[in-house]
């Protein structure tokens, strides 16, 4: 069968008994007594703790509960009436005491100082570019937040500005750390360090901003199986993912050879190489085995589990248990699930 | 949001070459001739005749209703071809206007000489075109869904189909629009012709719907038709590419095909080209095509066709109100 048609899941109606068992109702407060007008409509689903509510949904009109992120006071019907809390998120309520706020099911990624991030070049300026992070705004990478070639630490040059395409132009893809925060939210990136730059060797995957727990380290280099050599995975904090071949990065002074890079010869590296839009031999073992990968990491997101160091080399080694031949898998519709499943089976062994 | 970025070098030239690998290996691991899996249901709006909703994970998701109202024949003693081809009305429209308006250039799944994703099947209609046109193609032997469509002498049904595309800023496949369209003219029903065949009176229905007439007679052939796109890297032939494989491809083509037999055979009522990246290369560095590879591509649509189009229609007849 070369196409699988799957049936919507059946609408299901929120369970009044189920409900009273769950989460604490918010009609109700600490006595017992119903709080709410005896005429308003009940509706269980949604007014309790976990239950879902849309934008504009009155959470509660009990003055006792103070209003938190994602919820608004609305404004009182008559004159000196009381304001009643309103959802400004579709989600889930959460109560912290006697604060409430909603918790978005879905949302887009916020970026904070220090995230690294991987992000889509959308447009060039005189002398910045505008990054696509999946953030509500673009965020902005100043030319001088990155490496310019022949030196970290020249001084930009007008040269530079006339040159601002060869570093980076529209739809090149970037590894970034998040400099500075705007007050409105507004990403300053830099990439001024070996570490970070311009992506290549690989291919580029989203999932929800939500799905990458942050790490020590989000950038992940796994040995793979079947020939497939070393691969590097970035696991960005907003969702952004890239995994490529790895690459010998150039800040290891001493490496396997015990050659040692000396300051000005890694300058000069860096200027031949850092921006280079050509690819490296990539073998087709390790192609299959980056497709692998992604193919666990999509499946990992899928199924609601936040992805991990850990979870993605046990995905990793559920998907090789399940499938030799990384052909196999795409064939398969519930294949995602099961390797999911057996990754987390093998995490609760420890 | 921001208009559509392109790749970047080294991902174009990193998805040529694990294209045109032999064997081939897609970036979600599927096999050359695997349709990515959909969510489908039929037969959900209470006020159409026949409906369907079709999800893709890439190409987003699209409901189609289709309405049947009857309409006297404009010319009463000979109807011709173009006064029938307008019996059906085919309407695409992206919800909240979306990126792509009419006349921008941007064809759904990149169509060419289909115009702008939006509009009706007039002139520059986009996608309403050639979705039209794999209708109206029919099947062996003559057989025509107009025919289906006659009521009586002077009188005939007039078919509404509006597409409504739910995500605007998604890469709407032809594959989606096409399922959609598929599955909600197989689940049409029409009300049952009391009034004698042969009488010029305004013709009277039962308003039972258990004996309603389906449009696609069940177990009957040609079944609806089915778009499939299919694009080419290298000499390897792909079907449903995703956004990114089409970017990276070097030729393409929408194939329109409807079931003939049981057996799964289709016949081709319609190919169009289908606008592709740069395959990977250089800008101007793409390579011909020969007729080989044209070949290679629409026999993998044929091939695979049968059992696509067996599998939503068993999907659609299981959903369906009668069913």
């Amino acid at each position: 069968m070369p196409i699988q048609i799957i049936a919507p899941a059946p609408f299901v109606t929120a369970d009044d008994e189920a409900d009273d068992e769950g989460g604490v109702r918010l009609d109700f407060d600490n006595d017992g007594d119903i709080a709410m007008d005896g005429d308003a409509p009940r509706r269980a689903a949604g007014r309790q703790s976990g239950g879902i509510v849309t934008p504009g949904e009155v959470v509660t009109e009990d003055p006792q509960w103070m209003r938190g992120h994602g919820t608004y006071l609305s404004q009182p019907l008559a004159p000196g009436g009381s304001q009643s809390i309103v959802s400004s998120l579709a989600g889930t309520i959460s109560k912290t005491n006697k604060l409430l706020s909603i918790r978005a099911l879905k949302f887009r990624y916020v970026p904070e100082i220090g995230d690294l991030v991987v992000g889509r070049i959308l447009e060039v300026q005189t002398k910045r570019w505008r990054v696509d992070i999946a953030a509500p705004h673009s965020a902005t990478l100043l030319l001088s937040s990155i490496n310019l070639p022949g030196g970290i630490l020249r001084k930009r040059t007008s040269t530079d500005e006339l040159q601002i395409r060869t570093f980076f132009s529209e739809g090149d893809l970037l590894v970034a750390e998040v400099q500075t925060l705007s007050n409105d939210g507004l990403a300053s990136l830099h990439t001024r360090s070996l570490k970070y730059g311009k992506l290549r060797n690989g291919v580029f995957m989203t999932i929800d901003a939500g799905m990458v727990r942050r790490m020590k380290s989000h950038v992940l280099t796994m040995n793979t199986s079947n020939g497939g050599g070393e691969v590097d995975i970035y696991l960005g904090v907003n969702g952004y993912i890239y995994i490529a071949k790895h690459t010998t990065p150039l800040t290891e002074s001493g490496g396997p050879e015990g050659k040692s890079v000396s300051i000005t010869r890694l300058e000069e590296e860096a200027s031949e190489a850092i921006y280079s839009n050509v690819n490296e031999e990539i073998s087709p073992e390790t192609r299959a085995e980056i497709a692998r990968i992604a193919c666990v990491i999509g499946a990992l997101a899928k199924n609601g589990v936040k992805v991990d160091d850990e979870m993605v080399h046990l995905g990793y080694e559920a998907a090789l248990e399940e499938f030799l031949q990384g052909m196999e898998w795409g064939g398969d519709g519930e294949a995602g699930k099961r390797v999911v499943e057996a990754a987390l089976a093998k995490r609760m062994e420890g | 949001m921001p208009p559509p970025t392109p790749l970047s070098p080294p991902e174009l030239s990193y998805l040529y070459a694990s294209l045109s690998l032999s064997p081939p290996i897609r970036l979600d691991l599927r096999t050359p001739t695997q349709f990515r899996p959909l969510v489908a249901e039929c037969s959900f709006l209470p006020h159409c005749n026949g409906s369907a909703r079709v999800c893709m994970s890439e190409a987003g998701e699209c409901i189609v209703g289709i309405k049947a109202e009857i309409e006297k024949d404009a010319t009463t003693k000979y109807v011709t071809v173009i006064e029938r081809e307008k019996w059906i009305e085919v309407s695409v429209e992206v919800a909240g206007g979306g990126a792509s308006g009419p006349g921008s250039g941007m064809g759904i799944g990149g169509i060419s000489g289909a115009g702008g994703a939006t509009g009706r099947d007039e002139g520059d209609g986009g996608a309403a075109v050639w979705l039209k046109e794999g209708l109206l193609a029919g099947g062996a032997g003559g057989w025509s869904i107009l025919d289906r469509l006659v009521i009586s002498s002077g009188w005939h049904w007039k078919l509404y189909i509006d597409v409504l595309l739910l995500t605007p800023t998604s890469h709407p496949s032809p594959l989606l629009l096409s399922t959609a369209v598929n599955m909600a003219l197989d689940s049409t029903y029409l009300p049952k012709l009391t009034s004698p065949h042969d009488v010029d009176d305004i013709p009277t229905f039962s308003d039972d719907w258990a004996i309603s007439v389906p449009l696609y007679e069940p177990k009957t052939f040609p079944r609806p038709p089915m778009s499939l796109p299919v694009v080419a890297v290298g000499d390897n032939v792909f079907l449903d590419p995703s956004v990114a494989e089409v970017a990276a491809a070097e030729a393409g083509l929408v194939v329109t095909l409807s079931l003939s037999d049981a057996q799964g055979n289709c016949d081709i009522v319609g190919v169009r080209s289908m606008e592709v990246g740069r395959g990977g290369g250089k800008e101007g560095d793409r390579k011909g095509i020969n007729r080989k590879l044209l070949r290679q591509m629409v026999n993998a649509c044929v091939k695979e066709a049968g059992e696509v189009i067996k599998g939503v229609g068993e999907t659609t007849h299981q959903q369906m109100f009668r069913a």
